[in-house]
């Protein structure tokens, strides 16, 4: 506001202005009116006359006049552009008008013109009576000019939410808000101009789907309908064809059932309508039909609810007047009743089941009669005819298979304890003394003291506080995995693994996750993905199963990655050492001393007796703890004979011997590295196994493409070198219950017992077989 | 069935009841100590759980020691039984050096090849000198000696069948079986009281499993007949194969199995047998040769044999005897044979060998004598335990006995008293037997003389006295009506 208000407001304006106009005296009060000195030259009574008594008379002259005032002069216009006119405008034309500065809500309150003009509005275009507010006239503006000035106004819905808020800011009450927003779009929707941009706007209003709202916004029913009106009457003929079948059919929706009186004017503008189109009928044979459609579903809506009304009052009428207990007895309650009734009804009829007609005898022996079962076999191919060589000797290095003495490098004798003379005379003395068999589990009388010697004694080589003896090596691990591993256990294990431990697995219902092939990437993405994935599984006992050499392919694992990955991610470690007790490390302690990793981060060790030392049998070792629990619950424990105590007294001897002669394993080291350089350019072969792994494994280096092509040219090979060359080699066999993924290859077992010429001459003859018998397959 | 009394039953509810409640009165105290301590699991689920790791600690620790007792000699009639100790309330038990000679009544000695053999052992240590202690190799690599090939002829021969081979261990053999010969899609109908073993391979081989009540052959034919008629579950496609295994001496009842009934309603149903002899190999039958000898069926209708060497023979392992096709297929892919070290050499030697003694081809009669000998003991000492009272399960010439207990303070009262007497029995608990039937098992072998007999009887008669489980009255009248029921008996008796 400008500071020359603040006289305007303590004088009384007429007193003012009859001063001055005695005084006569030009008093310039505004500092930039030059051009109103020029034009108190030109024009001198009325000219000189101040501009606060210029305005002062303007403003006692009709608004209607205004306009043309501001005509005459362009000092006269620049009065009506400036604020103080308007202001003192305000002062005389509403004197009620607030003078607050502060104007909450989102509409703008703006200058003194705009509020004149809205303070106009509401006094004679909204005509409220008791008072002049202001807002009205504000809002109205602010409604008219978004809908006229804009070319694409806002929604509806946003424009109407926004009037409401400005009512409830200025603290109307939600009723009074609706109401007289509603008043105002009626006002403002009568006073808009009729102009294309008008028929668009209304269009676009018309076309709006209904924009949800929330609660406290909804419009009435009269401004939707003052829209469609607006369109029907006045804007009718802006309507091209489409258009206004689009319209219609909105209108429907929206004003269900319509009102009679909006159906007359409805009515009225179809049939002006379908006037217009007779002449088009030919082209628009629609548009006839859908208006008499219209028609006459208006006239079906009318008797539905006139007969609705009949029902609820004849449902009404018996009752009308009954009252059971303050409640009110009227026609829905009827019905509600009866509802009730009719599901209590339904709710206690049986359900419908078919009627059960079990098989008759005879027909169930006519089942059984044609019931056709499998053989219990399939049928014998050739491959399965195949004999294994019989041996008339002792397995050891040099064996005798057909009466000719071969080098053997199919059994895993690693330390070349087999006919060994201790455990001769170890066996021979411990048969004398308690026969051969136990005759007996372990819980009755099968407990032979040498039995317990024996555990003591593995665990003490081992270093862990016990062990427990299982009577074969294949059953050691599928005992010893159901007994830790139960359902919902999470079991991680290498694809790898042989089928004692597949067995083992399969037996413990445990959920199994395989990782790649002693892959430590593929373990700890696998680890990761289930402690990630599962927030539960902390909560599960959680196992990582390897086995130290692997049988399947001579691999190492590598227990140092693999202690550091359980560590991180909390899994225990079932760790199958079979082929690697009595081989790896200096002193044959198997991979824990390999890696340097302490036996006790291990949680669970099994073996098997039947390689490296020479005997039968399997154990298991780990905590005090692990190896208990094995002894009652560990089926391949508890429900099998014992091991026979003479093969329990050969593994005392073959510890024994191995701790006695440390020179075993370095000299069964120097054999593995001799056969590895050897064979390491086999034509056609490769060596897949680790340089330190005492299973030496070739593979095809070209697969035929199929395990059994695979295997029958190994096969071949394996044949020729123990017929031609007399060196027993082997392939690994697949059960086909196995389900290793790895390549089948040659295992060659080294042993300490070979001598450096064995070796050298299994290299030559199998590089010579390979090279006969591989020739065609290399070629193409 | 058995019939338990209803007094009996009561009561073995209640000590079972006061056993658990007092267990888990001092988990709660154990629970509430470990609270203040801090827990040492650093993120590790507990490694063992449940109720099997609760029945452990609680049940099973305090009568430990008649368990699991380590001897010092061969398992033969007599034997040395280690005495141990206990320092800390039977939770862990020492050895200590002093033996007690003790009765054996709880080897499955049952033709006394336990011990060493005149016959047997000089011919094990020579196959051990030759072959040593083991091939160190599967069967399929390099651990097919000319001993290998021997024993499944004689083995083939000896249980009237085409073909067999042999494993390392009679466990295995079931277990590694089974999944082999059946698989998905398959049915194995199981007698309710079969070994673990055979529960195991059934388990692995993903057949669906059905149950028949025990050795019930018209439960038999009635689960045939609905399963047949109804089909795989869901799919309700024909089953492609039905395996019916059941055992030839149940060796926790005593029982033989009703076989011939049982053959019958297989052949009927066209369903494949599988019968485990492991308790009977040996042990029943005129010469030897187990319950198909012993109740007349021919061994053509069993298609699938197996057995084990540790009872009868004296050794360890076990074997599959059926067509040459089949004992091919499972060669070619059986993983027992694929991927287990082969049986001891000295251990098959001794099979070999007792076999021949029992076939009388080591040129004496002691083979016979000792069959005939295993079933007078069986059935003077069953007739014997019969008439003072106690509640005896099984068949006659069955070598296995069980004497019913039920009550589990009985279990180590039985076991302990008649240990003090030099007599070692075998006490069997749950999980073994239902929770309800504990008992005790005694198995007779033809390497018992008389006075062993007369002796343990004495013994056990007292102890039975003194524990209270002669639960029937000892009444003469009883010792009468059981001859006229076996008339059969009498008349073996007198051949």
């Amino acid at each position: 506001m400008s500071p020359t208000l603040s006289p305007l407001q303590s004088f009384n304006p007429c007193n003012y202005l009859a001063e001055d106009l005695k005084k006569n005296k030009p008093r310039i009060v505004m500092s930039n009116n030059r051009d109103d000195d020029t034009l108190t030259r030109v024009d001198n009574s009325f000219g000189r006359l101040p501009d606060h008594l210029l305005i002062e008379i303007f403003i006692r002259v009709p608004v209607l006049e205004w306009a043309q005032i501001a005509c005459v002069k362009k000092h006269w216009a620049s009065l009506f552009l400036g604020e103080s006119l308007w202001h003192a405008a305000i002062m005389r034309t509403f004197p009620s008008a607030s003078q607050a500065k502060r104007w909450p809500g989102p509409i703008p309150r703006g200058l003194s013109k705009r509020r004149f003009a809205a303070l106009y509005v509401s006094k004679h275009i909204v005509a409220l009576d008791d008072e002049i507010d202001e807002i009205v006239g504000h809002t109205y503006l602010f409604l008219k000019e978004q809908l006229e000035l804009s070319t694409l106004p806002p929604p509806s819905g946003i424009l109407h939410g926004t009037i409401i808020d400005q009512f409830i800011s200025c603290g109307k009450s939600r009723d009074v808000a609706h109401e007289l927003a509603s008043q105002i779009w009626l006002a403002v929707l009568d006073n808009l101009e009729e102009n294309w941009h008008t028929f668009l706007v209304l269009k676009r209003l018309a076309l709006e789907e209904d924009v949800f709202l929330p609660f406290p916004y909804s419009r009435s029913i009269k401004v939707q309908w003052r829209v469609f009106e607006k369109l029907f009457i006045d804007f009718r003929d802006c309507f091209s064809h489409a258009d206004y079948y689009d319209i219609l059919g909105i209108a429907k929706n929206k004003f269900q059932p319509i009102p009679s009186a909006c159906q007359i004017i409805l009515l009225d503008v179809t049939t002006s309508l379908i006037t217009i189109d007779v002449q088009e009928i030919c082209t628009f044979p629609v548009s006839a039909s859908v208006a008499l459609r219209v028609a006459m579903e208006s006239a079906a809506l009318n008797f539905v609810n006139a007969t609705l009304n009949w029902v609820t009052l004849a449902l009404d009428a018996p009752a009308a007047r009954a009252v059971v207990f303050g409640v009110h007895i009227s026609g829905h309650l009827f019905v509600e009743v009866l509802l009730l009734v009719v599901i209590l009804f339904l709710l206690s009829q049986k359900s419908y089941k078919p009627p059960k007609r079990p098989l008759t005898k005879k027909e169930i022996d006519e089942l059984c009669d044609e019931w056709v079962p499998e053989s219990l076999i399939p049928p014998i191919t050739e491959e399965m005819q195949s004999e294994p060589p019989v041996l008339e000797s002792a397995a050891g290095p040099h064996a005798i298979v057909n009466g000719k003495e071969v080098v053997n490098f199919a059994s895993a004798n690693y330390l070349g304890l087999i006919g060994h003379e201790k455990l001769l005379d170890s066996c021979t003395s411990a048969l004398e003394k308690y026969g051969v068999g136990s005759c007996g589990p372990r819980q009755f009388y099968g407990t032979i003291d040498v039995h317990l010697d024996c555990e003591a004694r593995i665990a003490n080589f081992l270093g862990t506080t016990d062990s427990i003896l299982y009577s074969y090596g294949l059953s050691t691990m599928f005992s010893a995995i159901p007994c830790f591993c139960k359902k919902g256990d999470i079991i991680v294990v290498d694809e790898g693994v042989h089928w004692g431990i597949q067995n083992g697995l399969y037996l413990s219902r445990s959920t199994i996750v395989y990782f790649k092939h002693n892959d430590m990437e593929s373990l700890e993405k696998t680890l990761e993905k289930i402690t990630a994935k599962n927030q539960r599984a902390k909560k599960l006992r959680r196992y990582i199963v390897v086995e130290a050499v692997y049988q399947n392919s001579g691999q190492i694992a590598p227990l140092d990655k693999i202690i550091k990955l359980k560590e991180k991610y909390r899994f225990r470690v079932l760790l199958d050492e079979s082929n690697s007790i009595g081989v790896l490390g200096h002193t044959g302690r198997g991979l824990t001393e390999y890696c340097r990793v302490p036996i006790e981060k291990i949680d669970i060790v099994t073996a098997s007796l039947g390689h490296a030392l020479a005997t039968e049998g399997g154990f298991c070792t780990g905590s005090a703890r692990v190896v208990d629990h094995q002894r009652l619950s560990s089926s391949g424990y508890v429900f099998s004979a014992s091991l026979p105590p003479y093969l329990a007294s050969a593994a005392i001897t073959a510890i024994d011997v191995l701790e006695q002669n440390p020179d075993l394993t370095s000299k069964l080291k120097e054999n593995i590295a001799i056969l590895w350089k050897g064979l390491s350019d086999v034509q056609g072969l490769s060596v897949a196994s680790n340089p330190e792994s005492p299973i030496v494994f070739l593979q095809l280096k070209k697969s035929t493409g199929s395990t059994k092509g695979d295997l029958q040219l190994l096969e071949d090979l394996a044949n020729r070198a123990l017929e031609e060359e007399s060196v027993f080699v082997v392939v690994s066999k697949r059960s086909t219950l196995d389900k290793c993924p790895l390549p089948v290859g040659i295992r060659m077992f080294v042993s300490a017992a070979h001598s450096e010429s064995d070796l050298l001459k299994a290299c030559l003859s199998l590089k010579k077989v390979a090279a006969v018998v591989l020739k065609d397959h290399i070629r193409p | 069935m058995i019939t338990i009394p209803y007094l009996t039953a009561l009561s073995t509810y209640f000590s079972y009841g006061l056993l658990f409640a007092f267990g888990q009165f001092r988990d709660f105290f154990r629970k509430i100590f470990d609270w203040w301590q801090a827990s040492n699991l650093q993120g590790y689920a507990p490694i063992c759980l449940g109720l099997e790791d609760f029945y452990i600690r609680r049940l099973y620790l305090r009568i430990q020691d008649c368990f699991g007792r380590p001897i010092a000699s061969a398992p033969d009639a007599w034997f040395d039984v280690v005495e141990r100790y206990s320092n800390d309330n039977n939770k862990t038990l020492k050895r200590t050096e002093k033996i007690s000679r003790c009765l054996n009544l709880g080897s499955y000695n049952y033709l006394g090849f336990a011990a060493a053999d005149e016959y047997c052992t000089p011919r094990v240590i020579d196959s051990l000198n030759r072959f040593s202690a083991s091939t160190c190799s599967t069967r399929v690599d390099g651990g097919t000696t000319t001993l290998h090939k021997e024993l499944e002829d004689c083995v083939a021969n000896f249980v009237g069948k085409p073909a067999a081979v042999v494993f390392g261990m009679g466990y295995v053999t079931n277990s590694a079986i089974l999944p082999v010969i059946i698989g998905k899609g398959g049915l194995i109908i199981s007698d309710s009281l079969n070994h673990n073993s055979i529960v195991n391979g059934a388990r692995g081989s993903g057949a669906t499993i059905r149950v028949f009540q025990h050795n019930t052959p018209s439960h038999l034919e009635k689960v045939l007949r609905e399963q047949i008629a109804e089909g795989q579950p869901r799919t309700h496609r024909p089953w492609k194969k039905i395996i019916v295994v059941v055992e030839g001496i149940y060796s926790m009842e005593g029982e033989l199995c009703k076989l011939p009934e049982i053959v019958t309603v297989c052949k009927k149903y066209k369903a494949y047998v599988y019968l485990d002899e492991a308790h009977s190999i040996g042990a029943v039958g005129k010469t030897g040769r187990g319950v198909c000898e012993l109740l007349g069926v021919d061994t053509a209708d069993v298609d699938i044999m197996m057995g084990t060497f540790t009872k009868s023979f004296g050794s360890c392992g076990g074997y599959i005897a059926g067509s040459k096709e089949l004992i091919q297929y499972l060669k070619y892919t059986c993983p027992a044979h694929l991927y287990a070290t082969s049986i001891s050499p000295p251990a098959a030697q001794q099979i070999i060998s007792s076999i021949k003694v029992i076939l009388g081809e080591d040129g004496s009669s002691r083979g016979a004598q000792k069959l005939a000998r295993i079933r007078e003991n069986s059935n003077f000492f069953r007739s014997e335990l019969q008439k003072m009272g106690f509640e005896v399960l099984g068949d006659n010439d069955s070598p296995v006995m069980p004497i019913m207990l039920y009550n589990p303070a009985k279990i180590p009262a039985f076991s302990r008293e008649c240990l003090k007497q030099n007599i070692a029995v075998v006490t069997v608990a749950f999980p073994a037997t239902p929770l309800l039937l504990a008992r005790a098992r005694i198995c007779i072998s033809a390497s018992h003389t008389k006075e062993d007999l007369l002796k343990a009887l004495e013994v056990i008669s007292q102890v039975g006295d003194l524990v209270g489980i002669k639960y029937f009255p000892a009444e003469p009248k009883k010792q009468l009506q059981h001859q006229e029921q076996q008339p059969g008996k009498d008349t073996i008796k007198l051949e």
